[in-house]
């Protein structure tokens, strides 16, 4: 269990600086793609994590991005509601049957179309928020919106290739 | 009051997720806010080391244009200098000068990160309060108007660029003199708007604005951009313009910081203007 939470924290470390350091600086198609990939290691956090813990969790690398970004809150509030909405999708999305013991919430795991359900809503619920959060007002509606749903897309495209490239293909499911 | 523990209890995810989103909103709000300071900025020493040893990596990929940009500005130094100059008298003289007063002060500093493509984008320098950059100051680059300081830390500032929501410059036209208000609607890190210009003003297309020498950030007459197209919303007494602006920012490597020596007088001077009233 130790081993785990430890590979979860180094985790969430690697995905800020990468956050920070790296994709904030690529510019896709003129700033209408915006990928936020560090919501991954919200996104990672096993079905057992306590609510109150994964609140917290989302809350400190939403802190931490703001810093990168120079956007106190607005990061830290999206990823927030990010830590909130989280296991109440994994709960609906959960089989008849339960998570098995064991089982991450990665495609791996539980199959690509969960997790493209999975990723989908959460990445949406994030980027909508955090755009509209940055910008503090409603206007320009219809342009940010396109641009949370295009950075949504590209940010969904990194995580599923990323798992693609990360995970061993050892198949646990039957 | 025992049921009342209960309902925190029972409720204690979204009573905590409710007390996470308010720190969250006064976060915004107080960053939001030029004139408020805020603790929580990119100008850290931590984040803008880190973002320096990148700079450095990223800067040797980029020699070509730094060289170019420095030899440009090495032409124009050059030119000012006083082998550039005949000198007319040529016995000595003393050049003891009570007439002029030392106004503005140029301060050279890098730029270690820099955003052209959020709605609100910042600028880290890696000069602070020790190179004697203070908050409130001018920034500009090649002659034309980057932004003002937004936050200072020991080595490090944070500039407010043109190209973030939160912006707002007086600003003029030149060929009239005409005053407006310098926005950027968002998009586009090559085009601003100017609001609120009189309509008496009779804009041209392909004119300069410049800044008004009326704010202590810059000095009069620095480049702002060019008239593109201009439109007068119906029946108001006022023209906006779409001006594309002359700052390279996708390209910044180095900018100056225009240190006002007559800042703090004529702020205060203004602040009893206001104690009056």
């Amino acid at each position: 269990m130790t081993g785990t939470w430890f590979r979860i924290v180094l985790r969430l470390i690697f995905l800020i600086l990468l956050q920070g350091l790296i994709v904030n600086r690529l510019d896709l198609w003129q700033g209408y793609m915006l990928p936020w990939v560090y919501i991954f290691g919200v996104l990672m956090l096993p079905f057992e994590t306590p609510r109150w813990l994964t609140l917290f969790i989302a809350f400190g690398t939403g802190l931490l991005i703001d810093l990168f970004t120079n956007t106190a809150g607005v990061h830290t509030g999206a990823c927030t509601l990010l830590g909130f909405v989280q296991p109440l999708v994994l709960r609906t999305l959960a089989p008849r049957e339960g998570y098995e013991s064991g089982q991450t919430p990665t495609i791996q795991d539980l199959g690509l179309g969960w997790y493209i359900t999975y990723a989908t809503t959460l990445t949406l619920v994030h980027h909508v928020t955090l755009f509209f959060l940055e910008l503090w007002r409603f206007t320009p509606f219809f342009t940010t919106f396109g641009k949370a749903l295009l950075s949504a897309l590209a940010t969904l495209v990194m995580l599923v290739l990323g798992q693609y490239l990360i995970f061993k293909p050892d198949r646990r499911r039957k | 009051m025992r049921s009342l523990w209960q309902l925190l209890f029972r409720y204690h995810v979204f009573f905590l997720f409710l007390i996470l989103e308010g720190v969250s909103v006064i976060l915004i709000v107080k960053n939001n806010n030029l004139q408020r300071r805020v603790t929580l900025s990119a100008a850290n020493n931590f984040i803008g080391n880190l973002y320096t040893k990148r700079t450095e990596i990223a800067e040797y990929l980029k020699l070509q244009s730094i060289n170019e940009e420095l030899a440009k500005e090495n032409a124009h130094l050059l030119s000012s200098a006083a082998p550039s100059f005949l000198r007319l008298t040529d016995s000595l003289y003393l050049f003891n000068d009570t007439l002029h007063f030392r106004r503005f002060e140029y301060t050279s500093a890098r730029v270690v990160n820099n955003s052209v493509n959020r709605p609100n984008n910042f600028i880290t320098i890696d000069k602070g309060s020790l190179n004697g950059i203070r908050k409130g100051m001018g920034v500009i680059a090649e002659g034309s108007v980057v932004g003002i300081i937004k936050d200072v830390e020991e080595h490090f500032a944070t500039i407010m660029p043109i190209l973030n929501v939160n912006f707002s410059l007086s600003v003029k036209l030149s060929k009239s003199g005409a005053f407006g208000q310098l926005k950027w609607p968002t998009h586009d890190p090559t085009i601003a708007t100017v609001v609120e210009v009189p309509k008496y003003a009779r804009p041209e297309i392909g004119d300069t604005i410049t800044t008004t020498g009326f704010s202590t950030y810059f000095p009069e007459d620095i480049l702002v951009g060019i008239v593109e197209s201009y439109e007068s919303p119906d029946g108001e007494n006022f023209f906006d313009l779409n001006i594309r602006l002359t700052t390279k920012f996708y390209q910044l490597n180095y900018v100056q910081v225009v240190n006002n020596f007559m800042s703090k007088e004529q702020l205060e001077l203004e602040a009893r203007r206001e104690d009056i009233e």
